[in-house]
Formats: structure tokens, C-alpha cells, sequence
């Protein structure tokens, strides 16, 4: 049946509020999963911390933290912190740094790489899979997908190295540190085109084998041979047929790599120590920085889900087939 | 006057396994308003024929071969450049696909893919392009037009699709009309409607109807001529009459005994062909029904038969109407099926 636009719109906005209900519900899961899981793993960042110190000392700091108490208290102070107070907890590991200095601080850099990244690799990795795809066992076709089998088997590491091997220090590149507020638009560059260039390529494979997949998914179908019978020209069937076919399944992953643009990535801002949030979610956890390891987890779990919503309502844009529930 | 003239027509697909001869060398035509039907069974190359007359068979999997016509209104389309090849599909040539659940772009309304045909092959007003669309909606019968419309094909019934389907061949005034396997995916009353409708369409619009199918049940009220093909090759053509009433080739014999009668008891057996048709990528060497054939002599394994003619184009390819053939003549009598116990 034929739904107005009044009642589709209604729909959908029931279907975000019980699906933000249901994410509060998970949050909540995973909140408490993952505080005693850290409570049952014997030792934390204070043991390692404190071996040296004295009795008295250890007291004082196992008392801030809170570690005296029993777990079940320990609990209830967390949600109380996390759910009325907004307060996430100071890292052990890292005296004076929480969850919120971190968002501040680090976070837009580790935002700033990897939003160039996708802003460039992913557009570029779509077009580059339509062109193969419409030019499939052609010379550029097989160019595309042998260059990008070359490049994901090289990883993101060694390319790192590589690019600074050849091009650090070289036309003005720098190979270490970030662009500062305040930096002009070529000095910034210099600092942030080799570590953009190590990760963008990554995104540029991933999508152009994708899309190239997919379309040529579309481009056997049944459909597209009724829109060739039609007299439609080429570039149309593509345009007008193939191509808003072929997205859907893209939608289901490009909400995650967007997310992907929270978490930063790791290699690259080891390689080119770029003061981003990546290195401490690694020590975070190695070290049982178990303040830290909460508030993150929350975070990322948190943008994971919002990314499974989002992508869910693309695809009933994308997708007429698919329909709030 | 002859408006589609196909002659030896060869097509092939390039699989791992090698290239298989879909086609191999048929020839027939279609005159005007008439209605032509294909009938075969699966695999023989009937739908391959039905692409291949639209151009559609795409390299690099598949290949209409050198030496091959197909001859429209004097033109043939196999050397027609672009633009004009564009005009002639959907604009002189309409295909009716077999599923149209698969044949339609699922994410696209029914009535904008209508329209893209009106567009394409209508010099009209942009203005009544909606309301040419409800007409023709409404033309192969589906209710609610204006609403229907804005529908997308999930949103239709099979039958309705196949509907949409059809409105969406005739929006260019084709001469041509090409249904292949136009009711194999419905239940057989919306299968009677679907036939009725496109013969309806026939000689409303007055075009020629390629029907492909493998249901002599469907051909019987419907088609002017009739060509049975096996294995890539036209083994029989003639008129509707001369196929039913008196079928030259062993395997319409064959197929017309598969055919389940209303008078058979219920233990009946139907009867079958034996054997399974031959590969393609290897064609055998003599008549392709050979192995399956129960009139089959030392000849047909040997040589591929010519076509011998009867009166009014009647034509069949075998041996046993071979001049020289000296054995006592095998007349067709309709079987009474086999008595199942």
C-alpha cells in the first residue's frame, strides 16, 4: 500500500526513538559487562605503578581511585559518575588526563588525519570501482584491480616507511609532528600529506573493489539487460539503473568507516608521532588503565551503534524495499 | 511483407568449459502483425535467439558469429551504428522478459520506468508524458493507475508486474514484440490472462509476436507460425495447422505426446523424451536428435539432414523424408500416454 509522506515521516521518527532506547539498553549491557570483566582480571595499573612506593602512599592512591571498596559499590559509583555526572574518571597511567582532556586535546588530530583520508579515499575508491566496472576486461579495468591487489598487500606500516624513505625531508615534507593551529595552508600541508597519503590508499582499494563488485553485481542483472532493451544509452543505464543498485550495500559499510574516523589510526600516528588519541587506547588497555578503558569502550561502543543507525537509514532511503519497522 | 528476416543466425557463449554454440545456424521471418511462436525446450537456444534479435548478447561472454543477418524493415541491425540501434530497441523491437520481478529495476518506480520508454520513443510534450503513462497503464489493465504509478515492483503482484512489464514494451509503438516466456513464471489463470492481453495488444497496435515459450498449450490458440527448435537449430517450421495436425519431425511428434490430455485416465503416465539433450560445446556431428530419436537410422548419426519443404512453408530437418530413404514411411499419431500401474 501507498504510504502518504506525513505517516513515512511519523514512522521514522518512531523508529530512531525506539532504536535510541534500545541503544540506551546496550550501553547499559556493555557498560556493566565490561566493569566486571576489569574486576575480575587480578592486578591494575596502581600494582605496577606503585611497586616502590610505600604502604601509606599505596593506601592514599588505592583510596582515590576508589579500589578500597567492594566491586559492587565500586559499581554503583561508577554508573552514578558515568549516567548523573558525566565524569568519566582520571587515567591512572596518566595522572590528569580524562576522558573529556582527551576528546579535547587529542582527539581533533587523531579526526583531522583520518577525516582527510576518507574525505579523499573514499570518493576516489567509488569512482575508480565505477570505472572498472564499466569497463570490464579492458586494459584499465585489469590496471585498477592488479594495482589494488599490489597495494593491499603492502601494509599500512611499511608504506608509511616507505613514503618517508623516499619522500621525508624532500620538496619541504616533514615526516614527524603534526600541523599546529596557526600554520598556513602549505606549511600545515607539509606535515600532513605523507601521513595522509599512507592511510588514504587503504581507503581508495577498499572501496574501488567494492563498488567495482558491486556494480558488476548490478550490471548482470536482469534489469539492466531490460534497460539496454529500452534503447537507454550506456551512460544512462549506468546513471539512472546500475548505480543506486549497486550503493546499497556501500551504505552498510560507509557508516562504519566514518567512525572509523573517531578512532584515528594507530600506525600511522606511531610512525609519524602524530599526538593523536590512538597510542593511548593501546597503553590504556595494556596497562589496565582501567578508568580510561571504560570511558573509551563506552565511547566507541556509543559510535559504533549510532553508525549501525545511521546505516540502517540510509538503506531505506537508498533501498524502497526496506521499510521502518 | 517480411518486417524481421533472420538468417543464419549463429550465436555463441564463451564459458570455462569452452564456448558453447547456443545458436547454430537458424533462419526464419516474421511478416507483419503475424505471430510467430518458438517453442523448445530449455536450453535449446530459443532465448538466445529472442536476445540476440534485440542485440543484446554482450561480448565479451557472448558473440553473435560472422555471416549471421538479422534484417529489419531492409536494415540489418547487426551493422547498425549506436544511435540508430538505440532507436530501434524498444522503438521497433520491444522485448517482454520472462520474470519480471528480476526484469524490473527494483529500486526505481514503475511508472518512472515507463516513462523513460515514452521519452525515449514518443515525440511528446513533457507535460502529458504522466498522463501517456496512466494510459497505457491502464490499457494492459491495471487498476488504480494513478496510484499504481508511484509503486515500485515489489509493491505488484506477479501478474500485475508482468502487466507493467508489457505497458512498459508497447510505450514505443513497436512493430515487433518479442515475449520470451512471457507466463512461465505465473499460475496458470493469470498465465491465460497474460496471453489473452498480448494478443489483445497484437491487433490493437497491429504488431508481430515473437513468442517464446515451451508450453505447446500456450501456442495453440495463439500463433500464426510455429518453429520447434532443438539443440540450436530449427528443427521444424510451419504453419500453426501443419505443426499440429501433421508434424513432420520426430521430436514435434515427441513433444506433442508430452502434452497431457483431458480424456487420460488418472494412472496414466505421461509420456517423456529419453536421454538428455546434447552438449553444446561439442555438437554432435549428424541430426542433434539423433540419440533420442526412436526413427533414428545409420544416416542421422552421420550427417546433419537438410530441410525438406511441404506445401505452405512447411519445413522440417530429417532423414526420414530423405529421397532416397527406402524404409516404409512413419506416419505421427497423436499417443495415448502410457498405462501407469
Amino acid at each position: 500500500m501507498c504510504i502518504p509522506c506525513k505517516k513515512g515521516g511519523e514512522r521514522m521518527v518512531k523508529y530512531i526513538l525506539r532504536r535510541f532506547g534500545e541503544m540506551i539498553i546496550l550501553l547499559f549491557i556493555i557498560f556493566t559487562a565490561t566493569f566486571f570483566l576489569l574486576a575480575a582480571v587480578p592486578g591494575n595499573a596502581i600494582d605496577q605503578k606503585m611497586e616502590k612506593f610505600p604502604e601509606s602512599v599505596k593506601e592514599n592512591i588505592v583510596h582515590k581511585y576508589g579500589f578500597d571498596k567492594p566491586v559492587l559499590e565500586r559499581y554503583a559509583i561508577s554508573v552514578k559518575n558515568f549516567v548523573i555526572d558525566h565524569q568519566f574518571g582520571e587515567s591512572i597511567v596518566n595522572p590528569g588526563v580524562t576522558l573529556s582532556s582527551l576528546l579535547k586535546d587529542k582527539m581533533p588530530i587523531s579526526m583531522q588525519l583520518s577525516a582527510r583520508q576518507i574525505l579523499f579515499g573514499v570518493p576516489i575508491g567509488m569512482i575508480l570501482g565505477i570505472i572498472a566496472a564499466c569497463n570490464r576486461g579492458k586494459r584499465i579495468d585489469y590496471f585498477i584491480v592488479i594495482s589494488s591487489l599490489v597495494i593491499t598487500s603492502v601494509p599500512t606500516l611499511v608504506f608509511a616507511l616507505l613514503l618517508q624513505k623516499y619522500f621525508g625531508g624532500r620538496y619541504g615534507l616533514q615526516i614527524i609532528g603534526w600541523s599546529q593551529p596557526g600554520m598556513g595552508f602549505v606549511d600545515g600541508l607539509s606535515y600532513t600529506l605523507l601521513p595522509t597519503l599512507s592511510g588514504v590508499f587503504g581507503y581508495i582499494v577498499g572501496y574501488s573493489r567494492l563498488v567495482r563488485t558491486t556494480m558488476l553485481d548490478s550490471i548482470n542483472q536482469e534489469y539492466t539487460m531490460t534497460a539496454r532493451a529500452k534503447g537507454l544509452s550506456e551512460a544512462r543505464i549506468i546513471y539512472k539503473h546500475v548505480i543506486r543498485n549497486s550503493f546499497i550495500p556501500v551504505c552498510t559499510i560507509l557508516p562504519g568507516t566514518i567512525a572509523g574516523v573517531i578512532g584515528g589510526s594507530l600506525f600511522i600516528e606511531r610512525v609519524f608521532s602524530i599526538p593523536g588519541i590512538g597510542a593511548y587506547y593501546t597503553t590504556a588497555v595494556s596497562q589496565r588503565d582501567i578508568p580510561m578503558i571504560m570511558g573509551q569502550t563506552m565511547l566507541y561502543t556509543l559510535i559504533y551503534l549510532v553508525s549501525i543507525l545511521v546505516s540502517d537509514i540510509l538503506y531505506t532511503i537508498v533501498d524502497p524495499r526496506i521499510k521502518f519497522q | 511483407m517480411a518486417i524481421l528476416e533472420v538468417e543464419n543466425l549463429k550465436v555463441s557463449y564463451y564459458t570455462y568449459a569452452g564456448e558453447v554454440q547456443s545458436v547454430r545456424g537458424i533462419s526464419f521471418d516474421v511478416e507483419c502483425g503475424e505471430t510467430l511462436a518458438i517453442i523448445g525446450e530449455s536450453g535449446c537456444g530459443k532465448s538466445v535467439t529472442a536476445r540476440a534479435i534485440m542485440q543484446l548478447v554482450q561480448k565479451p561472454q557472448g558473440e553473435i558469429k560472422e555471416g549471421s543477418r538479422i534484417v529489419y524493415n531492409g536494415t540489418d541491425i547487426l551493422t547498425m551504428d549506436k544511435k540508430k540501434l538505440r532507436d530501434y530497441r524498444g522503438g521497433e523491437c520491444s522485448i517482454i522478459f520472462q520474470d519480471a520481478l528480476v526484469a524490473l529495476n527494483p529500486t526505481m518506480k514503475v511508472g518512472k520506468q515507463i516513462e523513460e520508454n515514452i521519452i525515449l520513443h514518443q515525440d511528446i510534450d513533457k507535460k502529458l508524458v504522466k498522463q501517456e503513462v496512466i494510459r497505457l497503464l491502464e490499457l494492459v489493465g491495471i487498476p488504480n493507475a494513478e496510484r499504481r504509478r508511484n509503486q515500485y515492483p515489489f509493491q505488484f503482484s506477479g501478474g500485475m508486474r508482468q502487466r507493467a512489464m508489457i505497458a512498459m514494451a508497447i510505450a514505443g509503438n513497436p512493430k515487433i514484440l518479442i515475449a520470451d516466456e512471457p507466463t512461465t513464471a505465473l499460475d496458470v489463470t493469470i498465465q491465460a490472462q497474460i496471453m489473452e492481453l498480448i494478443l489483445e495488444l497484437k491487433n490493437k497496435l497491429n504488431t508481430a509476436v515473437i513468442l517464446i515459450t515451451h508450453d505447446f498449450g500456450v501456442v495453440a490458440g495463439s500463433a500464426d507460425k510455429i518453429a520447434v527448435m532443438y539443440a540450436g537449430t530449427i528443427v521444424e517450421a510451419g504453419k500453426c495447422e501443419d505443426i499440429f495436425y501433421h508434424p513432420k519431425h520426430p521430436y514435434t511428434w515427441a513433444l506433442l505426446n508430452a502434452v497431457p490430455k483431458m480424456e487420460w485416465k488418472s494412472k496414466q503416465l505421461l509420456d517423456t523424451i529419453k536421454g538428455n539433450p546434447p552438449d553444446l560445446i561439442v555438437p554432435p556431428k549428424g541430426c542433434p536428435f539423433a540419440k533420442r530419436c526412436e526413427h533414428c537410422m545409420n544416416l542421422c548419426l552421420e550427417e546433419t539432414p537438410e530441410y525438406t519443404y511441404f506445401d505452405n512453408g512447411h519445413q522440417t530437418s530429417c532423414h526420414l523424408y530423405h529421397p532416397d530413404n527406402q524404409n516404409p514411411k512413419v506416419e505421427f499419431a497423436y499417443g495415448g500416454g502410457n498405462d501407469g500401474q
